[in-house]
C-alpha cells in the first residue's frame, strides 16, 4: 500500500483530498433528510451540502436529499435555495437519523432606495426616468433637454421658451449646473421679446438630475429647483457626425484616443431664414434668429478610480424682431454671446470619494429697442469640492465647500416710463459694475439602516458679499419603501438665493437687499414596477425676502409669497396600439408680492393646471412616431384699465388694474414627430427626422397688444404657429 | 515503471504522512482547498460545454455555488460561478428569456465579486458579455453598453494577448450590427487573432483555459455569415480535431453546412 502511494503521488494526493476518510480507515456515511417550508410544503431544488467537503445533493420534488460523505465528526450542513434564507446546521457524522430542515422565505431583495422627493433623472445613466433617446424623441421639444424637462410634473407652462418655471418659482430660481459648475446663462435668446432655447443638446449630455424641490444641501443659491447636468466625456468610438436641417448645419468629431482618454468637438451654424420662409414667418423678423456654436470636451482616466474632464462652449446669437407697441413700433435687436469652461474630476481613495470642479462662465448681451438700450456682461468664476465617505453599512457622510466670484456690468438707457419706448423718450442713463463673491459649505449624513429606509439630514451655510450676511439652510429628506415597488418620500428644508447682482445697483436697485428665502415641504408616493411608474407629490412652499423688478426695471425687495399644489406623473406602456408614453399633471395655487403695487397677488407663473402627454410608437425597428399634447391654464397678467394722455410727449400712459387679476386664454398645443434610422454602409447610422409643432395651428395667446390710447387690445399670437422642421444626421467612422 | 522514477516529492510525502496520522474519530477528512475546487470547475465546465451536457453544466453551477459559499474570499471560485452561470444563461435564452436574465444577474454579481477579490482579464471580458446580454430595451441599452464597453476595455488592457478576451470580443462584434461598431468583418479579425493567440496560450491550472476549440466554431459561423463555406468547414473540422466530442460543432454547425 505504501509503495503504491509513493509510486503514484499525484493520484493519491487527489484521492486523499476527495475521499480522505477511506484512506484513514473511516467508513463513508450517508447524510439524508428533508427540506420544507414552515407550513410543511416541500422545497425542491435546494442545494444541500457540507461546507467542509462540498459534498452534497439537490433536493427532489418531495424535498428529500441524500448523499454520501467521507467526513466524520462535526460538520456544517448548508442549505440554499433562491428566495429562501440560507440555513446552516452543525451535525455529527456518521449520523443515522435524517436531518429535517425548515427554510424561511427571504424578504424580497430590493435595490437600495433611489427615489427622492421631487427628483427625476434623465440621460444615459442608470435608473433614469427619461433616457437621452426619450429626450430627442419628445415631440415638440426640438431635442432640447430643458424642453423635455418641461414635460415633467411640477413645471408650469409659462410662454413657449425653454425656461424652467418650477412650482410657482421664477425662471431664475432654477439653478442649472454642468459638471458641478453653475451655468450663468443656461438659455439662449432669453430676453423678454424672444423665445428662449437651452444651450445644450442631448448628445453633449451624459445625464441630468432634475429636482423640483427639497434637494440636498450640496446645492446652494437656488430657491426652487436644480438641473444638474453631466457632460459626455470620452466617446466609445471614433467617428464623424454630420447633420443638416432646415435651420442649419452641424458637425461633430469624436476621438477614442486610447483606453484612458478621448474627446470630441462640435461646430454648428444655425440660420433660420429658410425655416421662417417655409413656415410663413419671415415677415416677423428684420434679422431672423441665427447662431454659431463651438463646443468640445476631453476626458482622461488617469487611473481606474480617477478621472478628469474638461468641457468648453462658445456660442453667439443674433435676432431682430419687428415689434408694434403702443409707445413705439420698430425692431427689437438682441446680440448675445456666452462661454463656459468647466474642468472637473473625481477620484476614489478606499471608502473616500472626492469630486471637484473649477469653472468660469460668462455671457454678454446687447438689446436695443427704440429708447431702450442695454448692454449687460456677466461672469461667474467658481470652484467646488465635495467629499463622500462611507463609514459603515448604511451610513455615509458627505461634505464640501464652494466659492464663487461674480461680476456684472450694466450700461445703457432705460425709458423712465415703460410705456414710452420711442427714440427721444426720457430715459435714465446709467453704467454700473457690481462685483462680489459667495462662500458656501455643507455637510450631510445619509442613514440607510436597511434597504427600505433612507434618511438624509444636512445643513449648509453661505455668505455673500452682496448681502453681507450668513444664511443657514437645514434640510431633511426621508424615503421609505413599505412594500415592493412602493415608496413614500418626504422632504423639508430651507433654501436661500442671492438676488441678481444688478439688483444691488444703487440707481435701479437696493444695496440693502437680503438673500431670498423659501421653505419647502414635500410629501409623495411612488409606485414603480420597472414597467409602469406612478408618482404623486404634494408640496407647500413659503417665500420671504423676494426681490424682483418692476416694469420700469427697478429692483424691489422684501416680497413674500406662497405656493401649494400637487403633481402626478405616469410612465409606461399604454395597453393598446403598442404605445409607450408618459403623462404629467400639475396643479398649483400660488401668490407672491407684485413689485409694482407691493400687493400680494397671484404669481405671474401660476398656470393652475398643466398637463403634458407624450406618446410614442415604434412602427418598425427603425421607424418611430410620436405625439405630444400640452395644455395649461392661461397665466395671470395685470390688465390695463385706462390711459392718461401726456401732452408733452404725445403718448398715452397706461393705468394698470389689480395686479395679475386676469389670465391669458388657456394654452394647448399638439406636436408630432417621426424619426427613421437607416444604415447605408458599414458603421453608418443615418437618422432622418421630421417634426410638426402645433399641428392644428391653434392660436395660443402670448400677451395682449394695445392700441395707441389703450382703449382696445388684441391678442398677440404665441410664436409657435404650425411649424414644420426636418433634417438628417449621419455618422462616418474614422 | 521504477520506484526511483515515481518517488513522491517531499511535500507530497509529508501530505500523505500527515493524512495517515489524522485521527479517525473526528475530522477524518481533508477539506478541499479553493485551488483544487477551481481546477475541478475549470475541467468540469469545459467538459460540459464541449459535450453539450446541460445537466453537467447545472452540476458545475451547483458545485460553484457551494465553493463560493465555502471560499467566499477566493476570486477564482467566484469567477467560475459567473462563467458557469453565463454558459447556462446563453443556453437558456431562446427557451426562457426571463430565467436567462435572472441567471445573468447572478452571473454579474459573481463576476463583480471576482473582480473585487482577484481581477483577471477573463472576468472583465465575461462581465462585458454578461452586461451585453442583459440589453433588452432602449432604456437600458445605452448605460449597459457603456458599462460593457468599459469592462471590455479593461479586459484588453489587462490581457492584450489573452485569447479568451479576444473570443468574447469577437462574439460581441458578431452579434453587434456594423452601424454600432460590430459586424462580421470585425468579428472575423478578432477570431483569427484569438486563434493565433491560442497557439502560445498555456495558462496554469486553475486559471481559465477554455476557448481553443470554441474559437474555431465561431470562426466557422463567421465564415458562414460571410458566405465562405469552405473556410467554414475547415474551421469546424479544426474544432473537432481539437475536441472530437464537440457536440455543438459535430451535431449542429457542421451538418448545417451540408448542401
Amino acid at each position: 500500500m505504501k509503495v503504491k502511494v509513493a509510486a503514484l503521488p499525484a493520484v493519491w494526493v487527489w484521492i486523499f483530498a476527495l475521499v480522505p476518510a477511506d484512506l484513514a480507515g473511516q467508513e463513508s456515511s450517508r447524510v439524508r433528510g428533508s427540506v420544507r417550508e414552515p407550513a410543511g410544503g416541500a422545497i425542491g431544488g435546494a442545494n444541500v451540502f457540507l461546507l467542509e467537503t462540498l459534498e452534497g445533493a439537490l433536493t427532489d420534488s418531495a424535498g428529500i436529499f441524500s448523499f454520501e460523505s467521507a467526513a466524520g465528526g462535526p460538520v456544517t450542513l448548508v442549505v440554499q435555495r433562491f428566495g429562501y434564507l440560507e440555513v446552516r446546521r452543525t451535525i455529527q457524522l456518521p449520523r443515522a437519523a435524517p436531518v429535517p430542515i425548515v427554510m424561511e422565505l427571504a424578504p424580497v431583495a430590493l435595490e437600495p432606495i433611489r427615489v427622492e422627493a421631487g427628483s427625476y433623472r434623465l440621460g444615459s445613466l442608470p435608473d433614469v426616468t427619461l433616457s437621452d433617446l426619450d429626450v430627442v424623441r419628445t415631440p415638440g421639444a426640438a431635442a432640447d433637454p430643458f424642453r423635455a424637462i418641461q414635460t415633467f410634473p411640477g413645471l408650469q407652462n409659462v410662454g413657449e421658451g425653454a425656461g424652467l418655471f418650477v412650482r410657482g418659482g421664477d425662471i431664475s430660481e432654477t439653478r442649472v449646473m454642468l459638471d458641478g459648475a453653475t451655468v450663468i446663462s443656461p438659455f439662449r435668446l432669453d430676453t423678454d421679446r424672444t423665445v428662449s432655447f437651452g444651450r445644450f443638446d442631448p448628445f453633449q449630455l451624459q445625464g441630468t438630475h432634475f429636482s423640483a424641490g427639497g434637494f440636498g444641501v450640496e446645492y446652494g443659491d437656488a430657491l426652487s429647483a436644480v438641473a444638474d447636468l453631466r457632460s459626455v466625456g470620452r466617446p466609445t468610438r471614433s467617428e464623424l457626425n454630420l447633420g443638416a436641417s432646415v435651420a442649419g448645419v452641424s458637425g461633430r468629431a469624436a476621438l477614442d484616443a486610447s483606453e484612458s482618454s478621448g474627446g470630441w468637438v462640435t461646430a454648428s451654424r444655425s440660420d433660420t431664414d429658410f425655416l421662417m420662409r417655409l413656415n410663413g414667418r419671415r415677415s416677423e423678423f428684420d434679422q431672423v434668429p441665427e447662431s454659431t456654436d463651438l463646443s468640445g470636451s476631453a476626458e482622461w482616466s488617469y487611473r481606474d478610480s480617477g478621472n478628469m474632464k474638461a468641457f468648453v462652449l462658445y456660442q453667439t446669437d443674433r435676432v431682430g424682431v419687428l415689434i408694434d407697441d403702443p409707445g413705439h413700433s420698430g425692431t427689437y435687436r438682441a446680440d448675445a454671446r456666452a462661454d463656459l469652461l468647466a474642468v472637473s474630476g473625481f477620484d476614489v481613495f478606499g471608502a473616500l470619494g472626492v469630486a471637484w470642479s473649477v469653472a468660469t462662465s460668462g455671457s454678454r448681451k446687447e438689446e436695443d429697442f427704440g429708447a431702450f438700450r442695454l448692454e449687460r456682461e456677466d461672469r461667474l468664476t467658481q470652484s467646488r469640492a465635495k467629499v463622500d465617505v462611507t463609514v459603515g453599512r448604511g451610513i455615509a457622510l458627505a461634505g464640501g465647500a464652494e466659492f464663487e466670484d461674480r461680476s456684472a456690468d450694466l450700461a445703457g438707457s432705460v425709458p423712465t416710463g415703460s410705456h414710452d419706448n420711442a427714440p427721444g423718450a426720457p430715459t435714465m442713463v446709467f453704467g454700473s459694475r457690481q462685483t462680489g463673491s459667495r462662500w458656501g459649505g455643507f455637510g450631510e449624513i445619509e442613514l440607510q439602516p436597511w434597504d427600505a429606509l433612507r434618511f438624509v439630514v444636512g445643513a449648509r451655510a453661505d455668505r455673500s458679499s452682496f448681502t453681507d450676511r450668513v444664511t443657514a439652510d437645514p434640510r431633511v429628506s426621508v424615503s421609505w419603501r413599505p412594500a415592493a415597488n412602493l415608496t413614500l418620500t418626504g422632504a423639508w428644508g430651507v433654501f436661500h438665493q442671492v438676488p441678481d447682482p444688478l439688483f444691488f445697483e444703487p440707481t435701479l436697485g437696493d444695496p440693502n437687499l437680503r438673500a431670498m428665502s423659501a421653505h419647502h415641504l414635500i410629501g409623495g408616493i411612488a409606485y414603480d414596477d420597472g414597467e409602469f411608474l406612478v408618482r404623486v407629490e404634494a408640496y407647500r412652499k413659503r417665500y420671504s425676502s423676494l426681490a424682483s423688478q418692476t416694469r420700469g426695471h427697478v429692483a424691489r425687495g422684501g416680497g413674500t409669497g406662497e405656493a401649494a399644489g400637487f403633481d402626478v406623473f405616469l410612465k409606461g406602456d399604454v395597453p393598446f396600439l403598442g404605445l409607450t408614453g408618459r403623462a404629467a399633471y400639475s396643479f398649483i395655487d400660488s401668490e407672491r408680492t407684485d413689485p409694482d403695487s407691493g400687493e400680494l397677488a397671484p404669481s405671474p407663473f401660476d398656470a393652475t393646471h398643466t398637463l403634458n402627454i407624450v406618446l410614442t410608437r415604434g412602427l418598425t425597428e427603425w421607424l418611430e412616431v410620436g405625439g405630444a399634447w400640452r395644455a395649461a391654464t392661461g397665466i395671470p397678467f395685470t390688465p390695463i384699465e385706462r390711459a392718461v394722455f401726456q401732452p408733452g410727449r404725445g403718448v398715452w400712459e397706461p393705468v394698470y388694474g389689480a395686479p395679475n387679476s386676469e389670465r391669458l386664454p388657456n394654452y394647448a398645443r399638439f406636436d408630432l414627430s417621426a424619426s427613421f434610422l437607416q444604415s447605408f454602409w458599414r458603421d453608418n447610422l443615418t437618422v432622418f427626422y421630421v417634426s410638426v409643432m402645433n399641428v392644428f395651428d391653434r392660436r395660443n395667446v402670448s400677451e395682449y397688444r394695445h392700441n395707441h390710447d389703450y382703449t382696445g387690445r388684441t391678442p398677440l399670437r404665441s410664436p409657435f404657429n404650425r411649424t414644420i422642421y426636418f433634417g438628417a444626421t449621419t455618422t462616418l467612422p474614422f | 515503471m521504477t520506484w526511483r522514477k515515481h518517488t513522491m516529492n517531499r511535500p507530497g510525502l509529508l501530505a500523505c504522512v500527515a493524512l495517515a496520522l489524522v485521527p479517525t474519530a473526528g475530522f477524518a477528512f481533508q477539506a478541499p482547498n479553493p485551488g483544487e475546487v477551481a481546477a475541478r470547475l475549470r475541467t468540469g465546465i469545459a467538459e460540459a460545454v464541449i459535450a453539450g451536457d446541460d445537466d453537467g453544466l447545472a452540476e458545475m453551477v451547483t458545485l460553484a455555488r457551494r465553493a463560493a459559499t465555502a471560499f467566499s474570499e477566493n476570486g477564482l471560485v467566484h469567477h467560475y460561478l459567473g462563467y458557469a452561470l453565463y454558459r447556462v444563461a446563453t443556453l437558456r435564452f431562446a427557451a426562457d428569456p426571463d430565467g436567462a436574465l435572472a441567471t445573468l444577474f447572478e452571473a454579474e454579481s459573481s463576476l463583480l465579486r471576482s473582480i473585487e477579490l482577484e481581477p483577471i482579464p477573463e472576468s472583465h471580458a465575461l462581465m462585458s458579455s454578461v452586461l451585453g446580454r442583459q440589453i433588452v430595451s432602449d432604456e437600458t441599452a445605452m448605460s449597459l453598453s457603456m458599462r460593457a464597453g468599459a469592462e471590455m476595455r479593461r479586459a484588453v488592457e489587462m490581457g492584450p494577448r489573452n485569447p479568451r478576451v479576444k473570443v468574447l470580443e469577437g462574439i460581441s462584434a458578431f452579434h453587434t450590427p456594423s452601424m454600432y461598431g460590430g459586424g462580421h468583418d470585425i468579428a472575423l479579425d478578432r477570431f483569427l487573432a484569438a486563434a493565433a493567440l491560442f497557439e502560445e496560450d498555456t495558462p496554469e491550472s486553475p486559471l481559465p483555459a477554455w476557448g481553443r476549440a470554441e474559437v474555431q466554431a465561431w470562426l466557422g459561423q463567421t465564415y458562414v455569415a460571410l458566405r465562405m463555406p469552405e473556410e467554414a468547414r475547415a474551421a469546424y473540422e479544426r474544432a473537432l480535431e481539437i475536441e472530437p466530442a464537440y457536440t455543438w460543432v459535430r451535431d449542429a454547425l457542421l451538418p448545417a453546412l451540408s448542401p
